[in-house]
């Protein structure tokens, strides 16, 4: 079970604050890639 | 600053150069080449970017905490090592001059060596730089000579980045994009000079002693230093500071330690400092008197600014009593009347950090010390194992204990059993710090 984020302490957040951002960097990686495409 | 304000400003880092590539309006290519180029402008933007999560800066480590910064310094160093790995591989186009119609270089990579070999030199030097930097708990290098390779070899991997940038890239070219990568080269290179030349000249005018080194338990030692100059250093209970001991003020020597000291008791400052790494081996030769250096305070493992919490609860495991034994001194010195348990956790008898002082605290302060010993004596009467779950419900499960603030320090396992049996306990987030000691 996934405990929700703001139940999670300091140390155990950080992986999903990573997480987090490589998600937003992927997403801002393929739009910046596709956005000639079509 | 707090996380939710982080997280958004290293996004707006990382994604400033991508965004501003975007915004130039050139003709797209296929997405292949766009993704090339586009992992090339954020790999080196997170690059840039890990000069601040360098665990050193107080304005960002106040909320998340050192260990969490530097966490984040090193799962995203990996992130970014990837982007730059896959950066050269995922062009299509082919490598030669564009006919004299394609002025923005849209049907060709004109690479030339001037502008490739900078970009080689990164690419080659950051994958050494991480990978020595993960294989460093292994491979027994020095700890000094480490961190200097490390920040020599991250300014070369910064500005081989940005000169490759500015030479090959199709949207670096751009005036106002080349400015942006020279800016934040400035700026991180100038978080590197802080660091290392301007934050030493600031304690330079603030020298310190070593006035005792006293054995506080098995290898365990306890340091006490005086400072040579007019004036108290600002710390909470709790927090750690830089120590460098008979260095010149602009060495590398320099390691994390908690003070082990109460604010509220004088001008000298105090640590138990445990035989465990290159420094701290010689740690009970050092003749009173030594020179030392401080920088700090660091950390946000106190329990100043909590004073809402009706109790509380210190959880140490080794020498992680040393930021706690902090607190216990500072409550006990200003009397604070709110109820405290230890739950403290050893190996051995031997390895209990001042027994006499801890026993003598729950007589003066009423702190109730529980010592939790993995390997007890022939006779030990006290708790024996791991601090675990069972131990935690017997100690903290009732309903009273949850509005406590939970203070942990300790290796890492244990930290993340602890902190798991403590939220099955209904123990808020918010109400729980740690920090672990090895830090790197």
């Amino acid at each position: 079970m996934i405990e929700p984020l703001r139940r999670r302490p300091a140390r155990h957040r950080i992986r999903l604050g990573v997480i987090l951002i490589l998600a937003m960097l992927t997403l801002a990686l393929l739009g910046f890639s596709v956005r000639g495409e079509g | 600053m707090t996380v939710a304000i982080l997280i958004p400003l290293y996004l707006i880092l990382a994604l400033l150069p991508l965004a501003l590539a975007w915004a130039q309006g050139l003709a797209p290519r296929s997405f292949a080449d766009e993704l090339a180029s586009g992992a090339g402008l954020v790999a080196l933007a997170m690059i840039l970017a890990e000069f601040f999560l360098l665990g050193r800066f107080r304005s960002i480590t106040r909320r998340a905490g050192s260990d969490v910064i530097m966490r984040a310094h090193q799962l995203l160093a990996r992130a970014a090592l990837l982007l730059a790995v896959l950066h050269p591989f995922l062009y299509v186009s082919p490598m030669t001059p564009p006919p004299v119609w394609d002025v923005t270089a849209r049907t060709a990579l004109n690479y030339g060596w001037t502008q490739l070999w900078p970009g080689i030199a990164a690419w080659l030097l950051l994958g050494g730089l991480v990978a020595m930097a993960i294989a460093r708990d292994v491979s027994g290098a020095r700890y000094e000579v480490w961190r200097l390779l490390h920040g020599l070899g991250a300014v070369l991997i910064a500005g081989f980045g940005v000169l490759h940038a500015m030479r090959a890239g199709r949207y670096s070219a751009d005036p106002v994009l080349g400015w942006v990568w020279i800016a934040l080269l400035a700026l991180a290179v100038g978080a590197l000079l802080h660091v290392y030349l301007i934050a030493p000249l600031i304690r330079w005018r603030r020298p310190w002693r070593v006035a005792s080194v006293l054995p506080a338990a098995e290898r365990t030692w306890a340091v006490t230093l005086s400072p040579d100059f007019d004036g108290k250093t600002r710390y909470k209970a709790g927090q750690f500071a830089w120590l460098n001991i008979g260095r010149g003020v602009f060495s590398l020597d320099e390691n994390p330690f908690s003070i082990s000291s109460a604010p509220s008791a004088g001008r000298d400052v105090e640590f138990i400092i445990k035989e465990l790494g290159d420094f701290t081996r010689t740690i009970g030769r050092i003749p009173p008197g030594t020179r030392a250096w401080l920088e700090a305070p660091h950390g946000h493992l106190t329990h100043e600014g909590h004073e809402d919490a009706p109790g509380i609860a210190l959880i140490a495991g080794g020498v992680g009593i040393a930021p706690l034994l902090g607190i216990l001194r500072e409550l006990a010195a200003t009397g604070d009347p709110r109820p405290t348990v230890l739950l403290y956790g050893n190996r051995t008898e031997a390895q209990i950090v001042n027994a006499a002082e801890l026993q003598a605290l729950s007589r003066t302060h009423g702190t109730e010390v529980v010592h939790v010993l993995s390997e007890p004596p022939e006779g030990w009467t006290g708790a024996t194992g791991l601090i675990d779950a069972d131990l935690l419900r017997r100690h903290f499960g009732t309903q009273a204990r949850r509005e406590w603030l939970y203070i942990l320090c300790g290796p890492p396992a244990m930290l993340n059993a602890v902190e798991e049996a403590l939220i099955t306990l209904d123990i808020s987030s918010s109400q729980i710090l740690s920090e672990q000691f090895t830090y790197d």
